[in-house]
């Protein structure tokens, strides 16, 4: 629920995921540091920044691959909802981590007063038709442009602006900037550094974020839509089957999804979609009276869709009946904020 | 997410993990070979 743009709203939880974030960050980079400048000690300034440039670059991607777990893993098991509720956070650290890492390559050409070196081999052309030898460095920049972007968009001011379908097709942009990070690494670091160790922990690292998304969508598009009856109604099943303060999903002719949620002996059908990011409500549950959605909380009342006041979010709802003992469900949209609930 | 969300999705991790895993696969098999050890090279440098 939101009143307006405001200012993100912080609360305790919010302090502590983000002093945990931060916290972890730092630990990974110092324990990073120490540990490397150990097994090969830095032997001059520019060696330091480049131990820098690398403990930054690993843990902007470890933390890339942390997020693109969380959303498969959440959609596979609700136990890692709580992992999505400020995702955002994590994704803007990311970002901050990820710039450093490119400062600290400006830096260690500046140290060598050499930054002109960064424009040639960026504007080699020739390169740019090898593969080993391919410049990299331009898939990073690629990749932390995307980042910005996302970052920079990712205030709730925007995706009002934007509209929820417009910033979510936006941020999936998130892929390709994994992929970008990915062939970075393995033209980049990959060449040079002769150890399976980096191999091995990108191949592993990419292997499951592909494989956590790929299983998501396969699992999502094994729901097929259910066709309505000849007179256009579609049928649930029985009110009591849907179990009390959660819902059943149907899929609509039109292949969008409709969650119908039985509050005791109140049924209700929205849309499955959050008003705020579009986020799945039909697997989220109803908190104090209200469905809630699993992602970030946001809440609607069964009667009618609408957010409890002063928040004036609305869902498009639908109408139910009741024929012999079935609840049946009309899959044309009500205008949103439209009572359709019903006693059964 | 939307209908064209989740269509999406799919397309982009399917075409993701069949270029990515080429580049990969590539950027590995075509890794130039390691260095020449230094001992070996020192002993180039005496003669």
């Amino acid at each position: 629920m939101s009143v307006g743009y405001r200012a993100v709203q912080w609360n305790r939880n919010k302090f502590v995921y983000d002093a945990v974030l931060l916290a972890a960050v730092c630990a990974f980079i110092v324990g990073f540091i120490a540990i490397q400048s150990q097994i090969a000690p830095p032997r001059d300034a520019a060696a330091w920044i480049d131990l820098r440039i690398r403990a930054f670059g690993v843990c902007a991607f470890t933390m890339l691959t942390i997020i693109l777990c969380i959303g498969p893993l959440a959609r596979l098991n609700s136990k890692f909802l709580p992992l999505l509720y400020n995702r955002r956070h994590f994704g803007v650290l990311t970002c901050i981590v990820a710039l450093l890492h490119a400062s600290f390559m400006l830096e260690w050409y500046a140290a060598q007063n050499s930054l002109p070196n960064i424009v040639t081999e960026l504007t080699t052309w020739a390169d740019y038709a090898r593969f080993i030898g391919f410049p990299f460095k331009v898939l990073g920049i690629g990749a932390l442009l995307i980042l910005l972007l996302l970052a920079s968009t990712s205030h709730d001011y925007w995706l009002a602006v934007l509209t929820p379908p417009v910033w979510k097709a936006m941020h999936m942009l998130l892929y390709v900037a994994y992929g970008l990070a990915v062939m970075h690494v393995a033209l980049g670091v990959m060449q040079t550094d002769r150890s399976l160790v980096v191999p091995l922990l990108l191949g592993a690292a990419f292997a499951i974020v592909t494989g956590l998304h790929i299983a998501a969508g396969w699992r999502e598009h094994a729901r097929h839509a259910q066709a309505p009856e000849p007179n256009g109604w579609i049928v649930v099943g029985a009110p009591y089957s849907i179990p009390d303060k959660c819902a059943a999903i149907v899929s609509a002719p039109a292949g969008e999804r409709i969650a119908i949620f039985r509050d005791g002996n109140r049924v209700g059908a929205v849309t499955n979609l959050c008003a705020h990011q579009n986020g799945p409500l039909g697997e989220g549950r109803i908190v104090d009276g209200c469905i809630t959605c699993p992602w970030h909380g946001y809440q609607y009342k069964l009667d009618d869709g609408r957010a409890p006041s002063p928040f004036t979010e609305k869902l498009a709802t639908y109408r139910l009946r009741l024929r012999d003992g079935i609840v049946e469900l009309d899959p044309r949209p009500l205008p949103p904020g439209t009572p359709a609930a019903i006693t059964v | 997410m939307t209908r064209t969300h989740r269509r999406f999705h799919r397309l982009i991790w399917i075409a993701l993990a069949l270029l990515v895993s080429l580049g990969f696969a590539l950027a590995l098999g075509l890794r130039p070979a390691p260095a020449t050890e230094p001992a070996a090279n020192m002993r180039e440098i005496v003669r």
